[in-house]
Formats: C-alpha cells, structure tokens, sequence
C-alpha cells in the first residue's frame, strides 16, 4: 500500500518530483517483501527436512516393511507425490487470502494425493507390523522359542507401565511444584535466595552423573526394579525446574486477588485453591504435559533401574525389540515406535497452545 | 456499621516503620478519607484495618472491642483494591456472590442479595460477563457490589478511583457517595488525590511518613494546616513557599520586608497560596515572566521581591502579559507561618 496522504500539488518545485516516484516506491517494496518472505519459506523447508524426514519414514516402514526388510522406494515414491502437494498447498496459501479458495485447494490437493498414492503404493501396505499389540508371542514368531521364550511382556503391560509411571510423576509434580512455586512467590524466608539459586544449580547438574548413587539408594531401600522407585527418583530430578517455572506463574498473579478473597472470607487455602490456581492454569497445563512427556519418554533410568521384564516401559520394550542378536524386523520396530509415539503426540496437539504460552516465562497473554 | 478506633497502631518492616504510631477515632457511619502521598503508611494501615497484615505493636478496635488477633475474613469487611482484583476465572455474577460462599446462605438466597447489590451499583445488565469484558468503571462497580454484598461494618477503598478516567471519576464519586449514604456503612477512603479526598469525606486524616499530621475537614486543612506539609500537599496549584526570618514587627524574606504581627519568631517558612494574591492595587511589585491560562483562570508566574511567585486570577483571558509590571496584594486569608526547622504552624499575621 502507498502512504496514505495526497501527493502535494503539482507547483513548481521538488514536490511533483517526488509525487511521482510514488508507484515506483511501493512495487519495489512489494516486490522486496515478496523476495524476502519467500526467501525466508525456502529456509524454514529446507530446515524442516531433516526433521521430519525420519518420522515420516518411521510411520511409511511401519506400513509397508515385510518380513523384516526395508524398501526405500515407497519412502522416495510417497515423498515425490506428497512433496509437490505440500508444495503446491503453500503456494495457493500465498496467492490467496480466500479462506474458502484455501480449503478448496486443500481437499483438491489431498484427494489427489490420496489418489496418487493409493495407485503407486496401495499394494504395498498393510497392516501385518502391528500385530504386536494383539499378539504378546510375537518374539517367539519371530526369533525362536528357544532363544525369547517368554522373555517378551506383552506390549500392554510395558504401555500401562509408562502410563503409570508418566501419570504419577506427573501428578506428583503437580501437586508439589505448585506448593512449593506459590510458598516461594509469596512467603520471605531465610535462605529463600539461596534457595532459588539452589534450584536453578540443581538443574544444571547432569541427572547421569548421579546413576550410580540412585541405583545403591534404591537397592538398600529396596525400591530397585519398582515402577515407584523410578517415579521417585524422576520427580525428584525433574521437581527443581517445574517448582521454578510454576513459581514464576505465582509471581505473575497480583497479590490483590488474594488479600481481596480473604476479606472476602476465605482462608488463604481456599483463596489458593478458588482465585489463585484458576490464575496459573496454563502454567499447571504446560508443566504437567512437560512432566508426563518427559516421563513417557524416559530411558536411561529405567534402563538402569527397572529389570524384570514385568516391569518394562514402552521405551525397553523398543529397546528390546530392536535388539538384533538374532536379526532385527524393522517392520516391527517401527510399528512399536509409531505407538510409543503416539500419545505424547496427542498430548502435545490438544496441549500446544498452553505449552508455547511457558517458553515466555510465565507472562500469560 | 461500626466506629473503628486506632491506638498507637505501628506497622515496621526490617527497616523502616511504614505506620509509626496512628491514633485515629472513626464514628459510626463516617466517610473519612486517609490522604497522602505515596509511601506515607496510608495503604499498610488500610491493610492492617482489613487484617491483612498483623500490627507490630498498638491497637485496632472495632466498637470499643480489640480486633487485632481476629483473622480477616472474621472481619466482616469489604475491601475495593486500585486494581479492583475482579476474579478474573469468574463471572460478574459469582465474583458478587463469591463472599457469600463461605457464609451459611443458601445459594437461591444468596443470589437473590447479590442481584440486590447490582442494582444498587447498576450492574444488572453485566452479570453474565467476564471481568476481561468490563471498562473501568464497569469494573468498579463490581468491585464495590462485591465488597458491598455481605453487608460489611467497614468499607475499605484503595485508591479506587485512579485508574479511571476524568469524567467517569466524577460519576464515581457521586455513586460511591451515593452508595456509602444509602447502605449507612463507615467508609475509609485511602488516597493520594486531595480533590477524591474533599469531594467525597466528611472528615479528611493527612498522613505523611508513617504519621498523621493533621485530621480535620477539606476547610480547616485548607486555611488552617497544621504543618508545612499539610499546606504543601492540599491546595492546588501548590502554595508558594519563602523562607523568612521575624525581626520585631517585620519580616524579611529576600528582597521583602512585609509587616508582620502575632507570636511567630526567629526562622520562619512564608506561605502564600496563589490563589490569595491579587493585582490591581498597592503592592508588592513584580514582573510577569509566565503566563499559563488554565480554562477558568489563569496562572501567573512572577519575578519580584520575594523571589519567583505564582498568583492565580479568575477569567478566561490573560489580564497581563509576560514583561508586565503588576503590584501583589494579600486578599481572602492570611499568608501562613510555619516553624522553619520543626514545620507547625506558628501565629502571625503578615500584610503586604
């Protein structure tokens, strides 16, 4: 858009000089602005690749792997019909702010994708890779009984032991880290700097160096080999950056609303819980999907301290999947890696709103 | 509805003494409005009041009985913040109710009391809203229906009309007035603006570092401050301040000699408000240098004997110029005294 002022009138003098320059002005800003966002859309795909490339590949494997091989030409086949579709998506997206003509272009586009791949690919997939969850035997189908007889869990009992384990540190947590951030935002105490600088210290420090001293704690109080040893022992380590983080939530809520709630006649219990938690809900939100995630995806300390197979999570049950002694089915490996995936994806989809809001440091918007 | 009483009352922080030592009576029925500036103790006693902070020392009494240790939500007080601390996860409707919840009403009661408070405020037609979805003055008004709904011995106001603008400020005024009369409930007005002060209080506390300096009405603190300070801070534009020394019927201050009568003696502070100078006769001679028209008056600023002097003139247009020569004379009350190294008012009388 040129300015938004007449040119001056057309006397003698440098004023018409100027008025017409005008259009020539605003098509070389328009075209500047069109070279560098372009420029920048270039970069962000080019970027974007790498990243999603493998994830992508994961999730094609897991469909179309048969009898343990990998063929990468379904990958380079999907990609050369999903690549120009997405390409051809953001290129309407550019040209058009039409919501409809956007939607439009959109379905237009995955129909033909769709069409595409299901004749290119359509033979090649299946759903074979992922019949580890209904079969707990599949190790012995495919290595021999001999070697994994009853060594593999079924895959429900790993998933419902990273269920339980990422629930209850989650609500472990939660319930401490709020206290604790909230008595931090509001009370003076002695030591309390030294404390916050305590927290920030502790989660410097690199959790593994400890592994040693965790798993000989865990022994003597004969929690090695629990799901609630490994709960404690990552709540412990993960406590000190959520009570900071929810503490920086308290700081943003105004010491008014509460004073107000308790002359309003309230104790300060229930002013916390009924005016000042509602505040940091998106704080709880974020924290909590952090902790369960962070938790699901646990595997060092698990690996060290969890060993009867009773006792797997997902992430040992992978572990033990691909473990190739006798010849690895990545088919398998990646239809059990596209499941453990799956949760904290959905999590982190419904969630993203609130987590993007904790990256700025408790200022909510 | 209760008479509140202080004694003594002192609030320290490692530190500081914020209150330092308050005795203050405040009849049943009251409106009296603590003025001062920022950092003078006004809001610590207003919190002390309301039991939110715990007195170092000294005595709250509410009816001739001690209230120190009985905690705040006992009090049976309604509190307006200057950030009137709607509960923002709430609606208009549950933000009044909210005090209600922890008395034994049943809830069809007590909504029947917290639509009564709105229409006393005016609220009705906003209920269902989000205080996110409220102006200012929609916001006060809830604020005062929820201070107001359980029917409080005490109101407490913090500031309550800063952050609104000027003409809605004026509404205010009258309806928290108009409210505070109607429902017969003491009321305490904690503010840093003399004009919220005058205009809405009977009676008017000046607070400054941690102590009261004067208490009395808009009147008395205007022609009769107690101290220089209470003569600095209420009266606008602020009065001129001189230094002056008395040497037995006269008083010297710069250049001027001006006769002086009354018990005033040694190093004195000279106070002459702007608004008790006038031009147009004999007098102390000056020269314009500033001229400021404010709407229904104008604002001089003068060069003269004294040193630089403000006086201040009914009408709409300038009746001098900058580089005018105008003679000063005292008219309507005295020029004021004080005490240069103690700042109380000391007795004199000074003509021009």
């Amino acid at each position: 858009m040129p300015p938004a002022f007449d040119a001056p009138a057309p006397t003698p003098g440098p004023g018409s000089k100027i008025a017409s320059m005008w259009p020539v002005l605003a098509r070389r800003a328009r075209v500047r602005r069109a070279a560098s966002q372009s420029a920048l859309l270039a970069f962000l795909l080019l970027v974007t690749v790498p990243i999603l490339l493998p994830y992508f590949w994961m999730v094609v494997i897991s469909f179309t792997a048969r009898s343990g091989g990998v063929a990468s030409n379904v990958l380079w086949t999907a990609c050369a019909v999903l690549g120009p579709a997405l390409l051809g998506y953001i290129g309407v997206h550019m040209a058009t702010s039409s919501r409809r003509l956007r939607v439009i272009a959109g379905v237009a586009l995955a129909a033909t994708a769709g069409a595409l791949l299901a004749a290119l690919i359509g033979d090649d997939l299946h759903l074979a890779n992922y019949r580890f969850l209904w079969r707990s035997d599949i190790m012995e189908e495919l290595r021999s009984k001999a070697t994994s007889g009853s060594q593999f869990p079924s895959v429900w009992t790993a998933f419902f032991n990273s269920l339980a384990l990422a629930l209850s540190e989650t609500a472990i947590i939660l319930v401490v880290a709020s206290l604790a951030g909230y008595y931090i935002s509001r009370f003076a105490f002695r030591g309390r700097e030294a404390f916050l600088q305590g927290l920030l210290v502790l989660h410097a420090f690199p959790a593994m160096t400890l592994i040693i001293p965790i798993f000989l704690i865990l022994h003597w109080t004969h929690l090695l080999d629990t799901i609630v040893g490994v709960m404690l022992v990552l709540a412990t380590i993960e406590l000190p950056f959520y009570v900071f983080v929810l503490k920086g939530f308290f700081d943003a809520v105004p010491w008014d609303i509460e004073m107000s709630a308790m002359t309003d006649g309230a104790t300060r219990r229930q002013a916390f819980r009924m005016v000042v938690l509602p505040q940091v809900r998106v704080g709880l939100i974020a924290v909590g999907v952090f902790a369960f995630i962070r938790a699901w995806e646990e595997y060092i300390f698990v690996r060290t301290l969890l060993i009867e197979n009773k006792n797997w999570v997902m992430s040992l049950y992978l572990f033990w999947v691909s473990d190739d002694i006798m010849g690895v089915d990545y088919g398998i490996v990646a239809a059990v890696a596209v499941f453990y995936v799956m949760p904290s994806l959905l999590l982190y989809v419904f969630c993203q709103k609130y987590l993007t809001q904790m990256t700025i440091g408790g200022i909510r918007g | 509805m209760a008479r509140v009483e202080l004694r003594n009352l002192r609030k320290e922080w490692p530190g500081a003494a914020a209150v330092a030592g308050v005795d203050l009576t405040i009849e049943d029925g009251a409106f009296v409005a603590v003025l001062g500036p920022s950092g003078c103790g006004k809001s610590t006693t207003l919190l002390m009041l309301a039991g939110i902070y715990s007195p170092t020392s000294g005595d709250i009494l509410f009816d001739d009985t001690r209230v120190n240790d009985v905690e705040a939500r006992d009090r049976n007080i309604g509190i307006v913040f200057q950030s009137y601390a709607l509960y923002p996860a709430m609606t208009v409707l549950e933000n009044v109710m909210f005090p209600l919840r922890f008395k034994r009403i049943e809830r069809a009661e007590a909504e029947r009391q917290a639509r009564e408070i709105a229409a006393l405020v005016r609220i009705e037609a906003l209920l269902e809203r989000r205080p996110s979805q409220l102006s200012g003055g929609q916001q006060q008004r809830v604020a005062l229906a929820r201070a107001l709904v359980k029917r409080p011995h005490l109101l407490l106001l913090d500031e309550p009309l800063s952050n609104l603008d000027a003409s809605l400020r004026l509404t205010m005024r009258t309806e928290i007035r108009r409210i505070a009369r109607e429902l017969r409930v003491t009321t305490i007005l904690v503010t840093h603006d003399q004009i919220e002060a005058t205009t809405m209080a009977d009676r008017i506390v000046v607070m400054n570092g941690g102590r009261i300096e004067q208490e009395g009405s808009a009147k008395d603190l205007y022609e009769r401050p107690a101290t220089l300070f209470v003569a600095t801070f209420v009266g606008s534009p602020p009065i001129n301040l001189f230094d002056a020394t008395r040497a037995g019927d006269v008083l010297r201050s710069g250049a001027a000699t001006l006769a002086c009568t009354g018990a005033a003696a040694g190093a004195l502070t000279l106070g002459i408000r702007p608004e008790c100078l006038r031009t147009g006769g004999a007098g102390m001679p000056a020269t314009v240098v500033a001229v400021e028209p404010m709407g229904r008056e104008v604002l001089y600023t003068a060069e003269g004997a004294l040193g630089t002097i403000r006086f201040m003139e009914a009408g709409a247009e300038a009746a001098h110029r900058a580089g005018d020569e105008v003679a000063l004379a005292f008219a309507g009350p005295d020029a004021l005294l004080f005490d240069r190294a103690s700042g109380q008012r000391v007795d004199g009388r000074v003509t021009s």
